[in-house]
């Protein structure tokens, strides 16, 4: 995912849930349709609530990904 | 998408902080959520108080009602508990709305899913 453009990085380690969606949520509001955010997090429950959220607001999740404990989302803000 | 109200009514720290993760995962995903604070719930609305402060990294209360601002949320102090116990408008944070009765409460949130915390 190096060769992605990223208009903002969210270090979001040690937040439990909601609160990576939530804060994900407050950035994407700030950002223009098709900027992408990366969004860092050793949530487990990022692993289910990261797509089903993208696929309830309209944001598309164009890669998730786990390394030992951290996830790592790349998420592109959608029409809303 | 039906909406969310949620009544808190219990003072105890951990039941507000929860029910405020409620409020926010519900904004985020798109509800209209309208909290409405009474009886002891009240404190956690006043600028000054002797809460205990956050002990980890997540946010603590008073964090978490200014991120519920921030993605829409709406905060309500109840009236009539405001009266009983003495508190005046400008003795709350900013991050309140208004303040208003139960019964308009309840017409704002016709059909919406009510949680009574």
């Amino acid at each position: 995912m190096k060769n992605l453009k990223l208009k903002a990085v969210l270090m979001l380690l040690d937040f439990f849930c909601p609160i990576p969606i939530v804060k994900l949520r407050i950035e994407l509001e700030n950002l223009e349709k098709g900027d992408i955010v990366e969004l860092i997090a050793d949530d487990p429950s990022i692993e289910e609530d990261l797509p089903n959220w993208c696929k309830e607001t309209g944001h598309i999740l164009i890669h998730l990904e786990k390394e030992g404990k951290i996830y790592k989302g790349y998420i592109k803000k959608g029409e809303k | 998408m039906k909406g969310m109200g949620i009544i808190f009514h219990s003072g105890s720290y951990d039941k507000v902080y929860y029910g405020l993760l409620i409020a926010i995962a519900a904004s985020a995903i798109g509800k209209d959520v309208r909290c409405l604070f009474s009886s002891d719930a009240l404190k956690y609305l006043k600028r000054e108080n002797d809460i205990e402060k956050k002990i980890d990294k997540m946010p603590d209360i008073f964090e978490l009602i200014k991120d519920a601002k921030k993605i829409g949320v709406k905060i309500y102090a109840c009236t009539n508990s405001m009266a009983l116990l003495n508190i005046a408008r400008n003795e709350l944070i900013d991050e309140v709305d208004k303040s208003t009765g139960l019964t308009t409460f309840l017409i704002e949130t016709d059909d919406f899913e009510i949680i009574f915390i």
